[in-house]
């Protein structure tokens, strides 16, 4: 296509329009796509956020977890955690609404992803086709990765393997609970939120729920609840002085484009805290 | 066309008074009501100086239109006695470019502007496909800002300046891209439903059970309803454009004259009434993501200076013009245009930005 280019411009002397020669075909920056699944592989940003990650400008997720940037893109999550990521379908089940013409049924599927070493993520989708949920559903899984906090029941001795208190989530009507456990005790848990806990991670964790758990979305949510809030919890650990960073939006900007929030206070306190977990 | 027909308000910034960049000049011809106007250019603009382009009031977009089926002739005329620079004639020529090329298509492909099909533009066919327009490569080109010689101008400089001076080195300019533009089929359901297959393959390898409970268990799962797309950053609307956005991921514009636009969040702006004849305005085009990508990819490797659009973040311009694309001027500017043959009007410019 460049070459055309230059032949067009080469053509009439009229054009006038110079593409500056070298500059223009030495930056050409990628041809003509060929196939179409060339071009659903390659990723082009969309928000700020992605185009700062895929220049390599953001050192990891954690960075992003510190500001609490929305995650506008699932690649952006793809491109930290990789091929660590795994996912998986927890259940697929029919839901069915009545039309005059009898009865419409479309799948719901729960995927849950995550590297079992700190991220989760999980991703509910509904749709005609059992495959396109699914694929649906990885993407709003790994949207919705977000960091799990991991602490000790009583020695710290060794790597983290436990929630670090008691959490508690809500959704609908059902709570679930999860309390620190000894080493060894393995996650005591229902089988579905099981799964989620050990993608989060998690190695020992006793819980406790309570209401309609009968409904699947309901406790997976309040599952992925308690583990949103690991993070959330204010703990001694955390009682020193923030130190505060700059944002990546201000870093690579010159302009404040976005106005600092609040929260960076308490975001800065988590990343102490990674920082002296590894 | 000259582009003294502009009037020099129109190329500054409603905000910061700088100068305003070209960022994207779009070749649309129309058929409406049985009026076929074939010289109808939409010229968008955006203002790169830094802490500006934020805003929506530093974008603007004008339909420059002839208004008699002579002004193509004397626009042709008019190419030899250009006092100015030569961006104008540049243009100018691309116009004639356009037309010719637009003749005789089968071997050009799409030419340097975009060209939107003929067929798309219709009025009537409010249920056309958007064409997207994915950026071929990067002729990326810049007039070194230092250097006076001006005879190789590029594509997508603009000419603030009044007649007689030459262009004068301040004048932001972004590089230039072609755009090649394909029809879209409705959201990839050839390659999806490809890796879908995949997908579910894999499931039953695995033994996934897709309606039956798990044997060994009494798990009697129930009340599960439909529920919409939802993620802890991402709403519904935002999920819709991005699922349109990963089917072609490389697309810059969207056109569909009278169609609807893809909105990147809730609020939708008010494209507001055509200035001239008070109709409605519709819906024509808008810009997406990846060009933005394109753009600051190609200026990160040029010396920086101090416009670029390194500060632009919107999700996307959408561009309203007049349902009617009318002609007749209002009375002040009446001599004007018949003296010219050219009808430059402001259309309306909404920006979504990431919530």
């Amino acid at each position: 296509m460049a070459e055309r280019g230059g032949e067009r411009g080469g053509f009439g002397r009229g054009f006038g329009r110079g593409r500056g020669g070298d500059r223009g075909r030495g930056d050409r920056r990628g041809g003509r796509r060929g196939p179409r699944r060339e071009e659903e592989e390659k990723w082009v940003p969309v928000t700020k956020l992605g185009r700062l990650v895929k220049d390599g400008k953001i050192r990891s997720l954690e960075q992003i977890y510190l500001f609490s940037l929305p995650i506008k893109e699932h690649q952006i999550v793809e491109f930290f955690l990789g091929p660590a990521l795994k996912d998986e379908v927890m259940k697929i089940m029919p839901v069915q609404k009545q039309t005059r013409a009898g009865q419409r049924t479309r799948f719901k599927a729960f995927v849950v992803v995550g590297d079992n070493n700190g991220h989760v993520g999980l991703g509910v989708k509904c749709s005609k086709e059992v495959a396109t949920a699914i694929r649906g559903g990885i993407i709003l899984a790994k949207l919705s990765v977000i960091p799990v906090r991991r602490g000790y029941w009583g020695n710290k001795i060794g790597k983290p393997h436990t929630v670090p208190c008691k959490v508690t989530g809500k959704c609908g009507s059902v709570t679930v609970r999860l309390v620190p456990a000894p080493r060894g005790s393995g996650i005591v848990a229902a089988r579905v939120p099981k799964k989620v806990l050990q993608f989060a991670g998690i190695e020992d964790v006793f819980t406790s729920s309570r209401g309609s758990t009968k409904t699947l979305g309901n406790f997976v949510k309040a599952t992925f609840e308690c583990l949103l809030k690991t993070y959330g919890f204010l703990t001694p650990d955390l009682w020193r002085e923030t130190r505060f960073l700059k944002s990546p939006f201000q870093e690579f900007t010159d302009v404040l484009a976005k106005p600092t929030k609040i929260s960076v206070l308490e975001d800065v306190e988590k990343t102490q805290f990674i920082e002296n977990a590894f | 066309m000259p582009s003294e027909v502009i009037a020099e308000d129109y190329l500054k910034c409603n905000v910061c008074g700088g100068d305003l960049g070209l960022v994207a000049q779009v070749y649309a011809p129309l058929t409406i009501n049985g009026r076929k106007i074939d010289q109808r250019v939409l010229y968008i603009f955006g203002c790169p100086s830094a802490a500006c382009g934020i805003s929506p009031l530093s974008w603007r977009t004008l339909r420059v239109q002839s208004c008699n089926d002579t002004a193509s002739s004397s626009s042709r005329a008019d190419s030899t006695d250009q006092s100015e620079g030569e961006s104008s004639s540049t243009r100018e020529e691309q116009q004639k470019q356009a037309t010719d090329w637009w003749e005789d298509d089968s071997s050009w492909g799409p030419a340097a502007q975009v060209n939107a099909g003929d067929d798309v533009g219709s009025l009537g066919m409010q249920e056309l496909e958007a064409a997207l327009l994915e950026a071929g490569y990067a002729a990326s080109v810049r007039t070194q800002t230092e250097s006076s010689s001006q005879q190789e101008i590029t594509v997508l400089h603009e000419d603030a300046s009044s007649s007689g001076e030459p262009n004068s080195p301040d004048l932001p300019v972004l590089p230039c891209f072609y755009i090649y533009s394909q029809n879209e089929s409705h959201p990839c359901r050839g390659s999806r439903a490809v890796s879908a297959l995949q997908t579910s393959e894999r499931l039953e390898e695995n033994g996934v059970a897709v309606n039956t409970t798990e044997d060994g268990q009494d798990e009697a799962w129930e009340g599960e309803e439909y529920e919409h797309d939802q993620a802890l950053s991402a709403d519904r609307t935002y999920l819709k454009f991005k699922k349109r956005l990963d089917c072609y991921p490389e697309q810059c514009f969207r056109y569909c004259f009278g169609g609807r636009p893809l909105w990147a969040n809730k609020d939708r702006g008010d494209p507001g009434i055509c200035t001239i004849c008070g109709g409605c305005r519709t819906y024509e085009l808008q810009l997406m993501p990846p060009l933005l990508y394109y753009l600051q990819q190609a200026c990160k490797d040029l010396p920086s200076t101090s416009y670029g659009p390194n500060d632009w973040e919107w999700l996307t311009v959408i561009i309203y013009t007049c349902a009617q694309s009318c002609t007749r001027a209002p009375s002040n500017l009446q001599a004007e245009t018949q003296r010219s043959g050219w009808l430059v009007v402001e259309e309306a410019t909404i920006v979504q930005y990431e919530t």
